[in-house]
Formats: structure tokens, C-alpha cells, sequence
């Protein structure tokens, strides 16, 4: 993959960290997935290959028509307050960003410079899911982390890994489901998708 | 064919298993999983006879590989012949409500999950398979128990204390893959660190899940709650399976264990053995009774392989064979005396509603067919001849009493103590059962309920006789298993295959003539006696009227033994009474015997437990976000110990 296109990734991936409207997230992180499906596509050398980009592009829309569901049936008066104030948020991404990267010498990639963009989107969804208070967020911390996982399988020696694309695709919608149910019985108990209110059930 | 048909039969199980969630299939599901058990049974006794490997061979990498050898051929016999029985009995005592048939298709799974373990040949699937036998029961508990507390309460500590003591297994069996020692492909030194490290592992990791003392609390708890056929089950084959696992680290893999491993392992065979049976004797409830009992026949297990492991490290080859048979063949024993006592009392419990020991008493009489099973059952676990349980415990007697002849001073004392404690076992178990006998099957009815009890269906009662006869041929020809399990010892050794059991230097032990002798003995006396029949007469009770509540009750017939052994036990009881205007109207008793092993070693545990538990809640924030930082620490600490070569 080109440099120009690993900079798109992880300037998304940091958009995401930053951004405050879900519906706006949920599109910055279906954009990325669609930005790897057609690499995938363009890099495919067999019929597997081709199969791994469709697994993909079905997780990347089913997902995004989730969240927009799950986002129109829990419209708030006004978005969750993140924990964080985003500055401080970006700086964090960048700074466990970086600290990845130092302390993982490698991979096993074809680039380095793909296995620093894998490293960044790992740690940016990290961060959003550490920072974000918003149910839905949390989850997109977890969709952009699986993304990121999604480019190093597309960037494996020997090309995609249909078996990767597959588990990931099955990982994630299991993740998203039950957070989506999860986000739905938190949102019609406290009137927001505000994940701190479970505080208020602690023993 | 013995492939073939070990797939095809547990093709049918799992079909059968589909089919039992529908109603209208129910039954034939049932049936199909039976017929499916069967022909896995049937399959693993000719993979033990022909002693050929079918399949792959053990591999310590991590692929899926799945084979049969004679040892695993088996426990995949025992598994069969056990769960056949247990299925056809299903058929009649689960009913095809949501619940049952959930029960229905859990059984299915459970035998597959068994079958995994003994066919596995790789750690991945052992060990997925290890964790499914743990797992899938619990979930039969809490299905067949709906919203009962006291079962989940009991369902955790099983999850808990199995989950805990089972880390030993992944241990024991990542250590042997790390070596690449699974299969035995690569010798482990003798005496090594690294030996020793799996050994103790293991016993610690499958002697939890074999219900060994001081690891077994979970046992006496979990079997009882289950339904009938899935106690059979776990009691019956679950812990076998868990022996298995033993016997493969310990004796193929591992490499030759020092004397002190064999002498460590034969103490807590002995501590099993008696200790099972005796809080046995204190239980009032059937199936703890039972389930005690399963402790005390797993000691006995764990002796044979402990003298097996001295007579081994001491040279004696031939004589470590006859033992690790001697355990072997009490696997094939226990697991058929077992499940029919517990099919047993699920088939009274079934008529009764209740086990309660003292509540009970002329079931014999009113159901001849189960009750006569049931009183099979308890003759040979109490190791009457000529019974199978009888001839195994002989063996293992046998096996015991050579390890002073081969050994030193030291081991001689240990095999020595450890022969005191079968012998003492022994007698106990034949004490136990003539109560169980007494109280269960003879005698008046204590109830109404008892007084009315019937029959249950053919279904059930098959299973019961089926069973039963089981116990009687192993008791006539246990030398028919004797020959291929000894030839099981991965050093070679043979002997030829006879009805009895035929051991070089002891006088042997003829099964054939010892029934022959005793049924002509029977015929005698019933020619003896005639017609002639026993004048009743009135019963002398202090000049009360002779009522069910002066008849002996479980804790007055033990209560001798209560005695003896009160500075070891400490039993409590209340006596309280209740007198009006100078006279007596009422007297209350409890007692109990308490497990000191719990109260001594897994109290103070929970207590620390329980401590450490509130300073480490302050971890637990409630918050997501804070989890996940917790996580990008750990993440964090990991990546910089391989970063500074710490690990890695």
C-alpha cells in the first residue's frame, strides 16, 4: 500500500478520536473500511483474495447500517460529554501511537510503514474506547482497532488472509451486536448512551 | 472398521442429539444416541483387544489431529458401554418438555465432548475438549434446575474449584508440548525439574477432575444435583476420563517418575479411599452416599497407579503392569457399578420423590427388578465376590502388597500403609452398603409414598439389569480385560488371557470356581431349607407400639463407628427438648458430621479469599474506559518485558 494511502487511514483513525457526532464517526470508520476493501480488491491476486475483500465490504456496511440504526432509534438532546476534551485526546492517540511503535520492533509486514499505520490505528481505537463515555464510540474504538487489524492482514507477505478477514468479520458483528443491545438497554434506562451511568450500579 | 464404526457411532449420537430437540423425534433421538453409544463402545473394546492405532499418532504441535490406540480404545468402550444404558434409561425418565429435551441434546454433547478427550492426539483439541467435559454438565445442571439458588451456588464451586485445579492440566500439557514430549516422542530426563514440574501438575490439574482428596469438594456437591443418567455419567465415565489423562502424562509421556512421585501419589490414593468412605458412611441423602463412594473407588484407581509408578522407578516391570491393569480394570468396574447405583436411585427417586436414606426402606419388595439391580450394584462396589468389584480390588490388593517385596525400607513402608488403608477401605464399604442395603431395600416402608411405589418402565428397568449383568460377567471373566490392559503399559509386558485372574507367585484368583462354589452353596441351602419359612412374631420394643419411626436410622447405625473415630471426625450434634408442666412432649436430634477437610483447608482459603477480595475491588471502578486503560498497562508492561528480552 502506498504512503499516501496509509496517511488517509490514520488521519481518519485520528479523525475518529476526535470527532464528536456519532453519525459522523460511524462514517470517517465505514470510509476507512471501504478505503481497505479497495485495496484489497485492487491488490487481489486470486479468487480467496477477492473473497477476503467481499468479507470485508459486508462487515464494513452491515456494521455501518447498524450503528446508523442504533444511532437514529437513540437520538439525544445533546451529544455525551466525553471524559476528555479532544486536544488532549489526539495527543494521548499519538503519544500510545508512537509508544507502540517503539516498543514493537516487528510484525512481520511488508512495509514498515504499514505496520506503523497498524500500530496507530490500533492504539486510536484504544484511546477512543479508553476516552469516549458515549456507548456507540466505545464500540467504533473497537471497530477502528479491527480495522487496523484488517491492513496487516492485507499487508501479510503472500497478500490477505481470507481466514483474518473472516474472523474479524465474525468478531466484530458479535461485538457489535451485543453492544448495540447493550447500548439500546442503557439508553432506554437512562436517557442517553452513557456508558458512566453504569457506575451507578456498582455495589 | 473399527474407524468406521466409532464414526458411525458418534455420527448417531450427534444426530441423535438434533433429533431430541424436537418432541415428536424425542424418544428416537434418544434411541439413536443409545445405538450410536453402543457401536463406540463396541469399537473402543476391539481398539483395545486388537491393541492397533487407528488414525494419527500424538503430536505436540499445535494441528488438529484426532486417533485411537488401546488406552483411549478403553475409556471409549467404558464411555459407551455406560452411556448406552444411561441414554435407553432417558428415554422413559426425561420427559419431552423444553427442559428434557434441553437435556437430551446437553447429554449428546456431553459423550462427544468425552469422546474428544480420548480422541484428541494434540494439545489444542485435548485440551477444548478437556474444558467442554467441565463445561457442558454445568450448563445440564443449571438447565435441569431452572431457577434453584442452592444448584447455581453448587454449579460456580464446580466451575470454580475444577477451573482452578484444572490450570494443572494446561500446564502439565503445554510443559509436555513445549518438550515435545506428547506421544513420547522425546524422553524426559528422569528426576529433571522439568519432569517433576508436570507430574505434580497433573495430578494437581486431573486430580481435581478426578475428584482425589484433598482436591474433591466439588464432587459430592455436583453429581448428586444432576439428572440421573448425567450423574451416571460424570460419575460413571467424566472422572475416568480425567484418570486417563493422569495415566497418560504419568505413564507414557512423562518418562520413569522417581520413587518419591509413585509414594506421593499412593498417599493420596489412601487418603482418598478411606476418606471417601468414611464420610460415606455419615450421609443420609442416596446420592451423596454415592458420590462419596466415587471419591473412595477413585483412591483405589489412584493407588493401582501409584504402585504402578514405585514398581516402575524400583525395575519391576512386569509386577508395575499388573498394577497399572489393577487400576484399570477398577476404571471398567467403578464406572459400571456406578452408573447402575445412580440410574438406580433416580429410577427410586423417580417412584419415592425422595432419598433421603431414612425415608425410605422395602423397596426391594416393591420393585423387585430395580431393586434387585440396585442390590447387584451394591455388592460389588462393596467388593463382595464374585462380582467384579471384587476381583479388581483383589488385583490392586495384589499390586499393593508387591511394592515392599521390590522395594526399600522406605517404599516398603508406604506400599505397606498403603495395603492397610484398601483393607480398611474395604471392610468400611461392605459396612456401608449392608446400611445402604438395610435401610433402602429392606425392611417396612417409612412412607406412604415408599408403600405405593412401582416398577418403573422397561426402558428403565433395561438399564438397570443390563448393568447388573454387566457387574456379574466382569466378576465371572475379568481376565478376559486383564490380558489387553496389562499389555496397555507402554513397556512391554504380556500375559495370556483366561477367564480368571492368573498372577505368577500369588495362587491367582479363580473367578470361575469361586461363582461356581458359591451358587452350588446358594442351591444348597435353598435345598436345605425347603419349604420351610421363618415364624414371625411380634417385635419386643420397651412396650411401645411398634412404629416406622423406632425402625434403625442411618445415624444410629453408624453411630458405633461415630465412636471409634470421634477424635479424628468431631462430630456435632444438638439434642434439644421440649417439656410441659414436668413432662417430656418432644426431643429433637441433629447431628452431623462435618468435612474437615473443608472446614481445615478450604475455609481459611475462602476467608483469605474473601480479604484479598475487598482491597481488590478498589480496582473495580465500574467505569469501561478505566478497564481498558487497565488493559493498555498490561499491554504496555508485556511489550516492554519483550522489548528488554524479559520474555519472549
Amino acid at each position: 500500500m502506498s504512503g499516501g494511502l496509509l496517511w488517509i487511514l490514520v488521519a481518519i483513525g485520528l479523525a475518529v478520536v476526535v470527532i464528536r457526532r456519532r453519525s459522523m464517526a460511524v462514517a470517517l470508520v465505514t470510509a476507512q473500511a471501504l478505503v481497505l476493501v479497495a485495496f484489497a480488491l485492487y491488490d487481489a491476486k486470486d479468487g480467496e483474495d477477492v473473497v477476503a475483500a467481499g468479507a470485508l465490504a459486508v462487515r464494513a456496511v452491515a456494521l455501518a447500517t447498524l450503528f446508523l440504526l442504533l444511532v437514529s432509534r437513540t437520538r439525544e438532546q445533546r451529544p455525551v460529554h466525553a471524559r476528555v476534551p479532544p486536544p488532549v485526546r489526539a495527543g494521548a492517540a499519538v503519544a500510545f501511537a508512537l509508544t507502540l511503535t517503539w516498543l514493537v520492533s516487528t510484525l512481520g509486514l511488508d512495509s514498515r510503514d504499514a505496520e506503523r499505520a497498524v500500530l496507530a490505528l490500533v492504539a486510536f481505537g484504544i484511546v477512543t474506547a479508553a476516552t469516549r463515555r458515549a456507548t456507540l464510540f466505545q464500540v467504533l474504538g473497537i471497530v477502528l482497532a479491527e480495522n487496523g487489524l484488517a491492513l496487516a492482514a492485507l499487508e501479510l507477505p503472500g497478500g490477505a488472509s481470507l481466514t483474518i478477514e473472516l474472523g474479524v468479520a465474525l468478531d466484530l458483528m458479535l461485538i457489535a451486536l451485543v453492544a448495540g443491545v447493550f447500548h439500546e438497554r442503557i439508553f432506554a434506562e437512562f436517557g442517553a448512551g452513557d456508558s458512566a451511568a453504569l457506575r451507578t450500579l456498582r455495589d | 472398521m473399527t474407524g468406521l464404526l466409532l464414526g458411525a457411532g458418534l455420527g448417531a449420537i450427534a444426530i441423535g442429539g438434533v433429533l431430541s430437540v424436537w418432541g415428536k423425534a424425542f424418544s428416537a433421538g434418544l434411541w439413536l444416541q443409545a445405538t450410536g453409544a453402543g457401536g463406540v463402545s463396541v469399537a473402543g473394546f476391539w481398539a483395545l483387544g486388537s491393541q492397533a492405532a487407528l488414525g494419527d499418532t500424538f503430536t505436540s504441535s499445535f494441528v488438529p489431529r484426532f486417533g485411537v490406540d488401546g488406552l483411549s480404545g478403553l475409556f471409549l468402550g467404558i464411555l459407551g458401554l455406560i452411556a448406552a444404558p444411561a441414554l435407553v434409561f432417558s428415554v422413559r425418565y426425561l420427559r419431552p418438555s423444553p427442559t428434557g429435551r434441553a437435556v437430551g441434546v446437553l447429554t449428546a454433547l456431553f459423550v462427544l465432548a468425552l469422546a474428544l478427550v480420548l480422541c484428541a492426539r494434540d494439545p489444542v483439541t485435548f485440551l477444548a475438549g478437556w474444558e467442554s467435559m467441565t463445561l457442558v454438565p454445568a450448563v445440564v445442571i443449571l438447565v435441569s434446575r431452572g431457577a434453584d439458588r442452592r444448584a447455581r451456588k453448587i454449579v460456580f464451586t464446580y466451575l470454580a474449584v475444577t477451573h482452578l485445579g484444572g490450570a494443572g492440566t494446561w500446564v502439565a500439557i503445554l510443559l509436555l508440548a513445549h518438550a515435545g514430549a506428547i506421544g513420547g516422542h522425546t524422553t524426559i530426563a528422569s528426576g529433571s525439574g522439568l519432569q517433576t514440574a508436570i507430574a505434580l501438575s497433573a495430578l494437581l490439574g486431573m486430580g481435581t477432575k478426578a475428584g482425589v482428596m484433598p482436591l474433591h469438594v466439588w464432587l459430592p456437591r455436583a453429581h448428586p444435583i444432576a439428572p440421573a443418567p448425567v450423574s451416571a455419567l460424570m460419575s460413571g465415565v467424566m472422572i475416568k476420563v480425567a484418570i486417563y489423562g493422569l495415566v497418560r502424562v504419568l505413564i507414557d509421556w512423562d518418562g520413569v517418575l522417581p520413587v518419591w512421585f509413585g509414594v506421593l501419589v499412593l498417599a493420596v490414593g489412601a487418603l482418598s479411599a478411606l476418606g471417601g468412605v468414611v464420610y460415606a458412611l455419615f450421609e443420609h441423602d442416596l446420592k451423596r452416599l454415592l458420590a462419596m463412594h466415587s471419591i473412595e473407588n477413585v483412591g483405589i484407581i489412584v493407588l493401582g497407579i501409584g504402585a504402578s509408578l514405585v514398581l516402575r522407578a524400583r525395575g519391576a516391570d512386569t509386577w508395575a503392569a499388573f498394577a497399572l491393569a489393577a487400576a484399570l480394570l477398577h476404571c471398567v468396574n467403578h464406572a459400571v457399578f456406578k452408573a447402575l447405583l445412580f440410574l438406580g436411585a433416580g429410577a427410586f427417586e423417580r417412584a419415592v420423590g425422595s432419598l433421603e436414606i431414612d425415608r425410605l426402606g422395602g423397596l426391594l419388595r416393591r420393585m423387585p427388578w430395580s431393586g434387585g439391580a440396585f442390590l447387584v450394584g451394591a455388592m460389588a462396589i462393596a467388593g463382595l465376590p464374585p462380582l467384579n468389584g471384587f476381583a479388581s480390588e483383589w488385583l490392586t490388593l495384589q499390586a499393593l502388597i508387591h511394592v515392599p517385596r521390590y522395594g526399600h525400607i522406605g517404599d516398603g513402608v508406604a506400599g505397606a500403609l498403603a495395603l492397610a488403608a484398601l483393607a480398611a477401605t474395604a471392610a468400611l464399604a461392605v459396612f456401608c452398603f449392608v446400611k445402604v442395603v438395610g435401610l433402602v431395600l429392606l425392611g417396612a416402608p417409612r412412607t406412604p409414598a415408599v408403600a405405593a411405589a412401582e416398577e418403573p418402565p422397561i426402558p428403565l428397568r433395561a438399564a438397570l439389569i443390563f448393568l447388573a449383568l454387566a457387574c456379574v460377567a466382569l466378576g465371572f471373566a475379568p481376565g478376559i480385560l486383564f490380558g489387553p490392559l496389562v499389555g496397555l503399559a507402554p513397556w512391554s509386558s504380556k500375559v495370556g488371557t483366561q477367564l480368571g485372574l492368573h498372577l505368577p507367585g500369588t495362587g491367582s484368583l479363580p473367578t470361575v470356581g469361586i461363582a461356581v462354589a458359591l451358587v452350588g452353596l446358594t442351591v444348597a441351602l435353598a435345598l436345605v431349607r425347603g419349604n420351610r419359612r421363618a415364624a414371625s412374631a411380634p417385635t419386643w420394643a420397651s412396650g411401645q407400639i411398634v412404629e416406622p419411626a423406632l425402625n434403625w436410622t442411618s445415624a444410629g447405625f453408624t453411630k458405633s463407628l461415630r465412636l471409634v473415630l470421634e477424635f479424628v471426625l468431631r462430630p456435632e450434634r444438638e439434642i434439644s427438648s421440649k417439656a410441659e408442666g414436668g413432662v417430656l412432649q418432644e426431643v429433637v436430634y441433629s447431628g452431623n458430621v462435618p468435612h474437615l477437610i473443608e472446614d481445615r483447608l478450604y475455609r481459611p482459603v475462602e476467608r483469605l479469599g474473601f480479604r484479598a477480595a475487598v482491597h481488590a475491588r478498589r480496582l473495580q471502578s465500574g467505569s469501561v474506559g478505566t478497564y481498558v486503560v487497565y488493559l493498555i498497562g498490561l499491554v504496555i508492561v508485556l511489550l516492554l518485558a519483550v522489548r528488554l528480552g524479559a520474555i519472549g
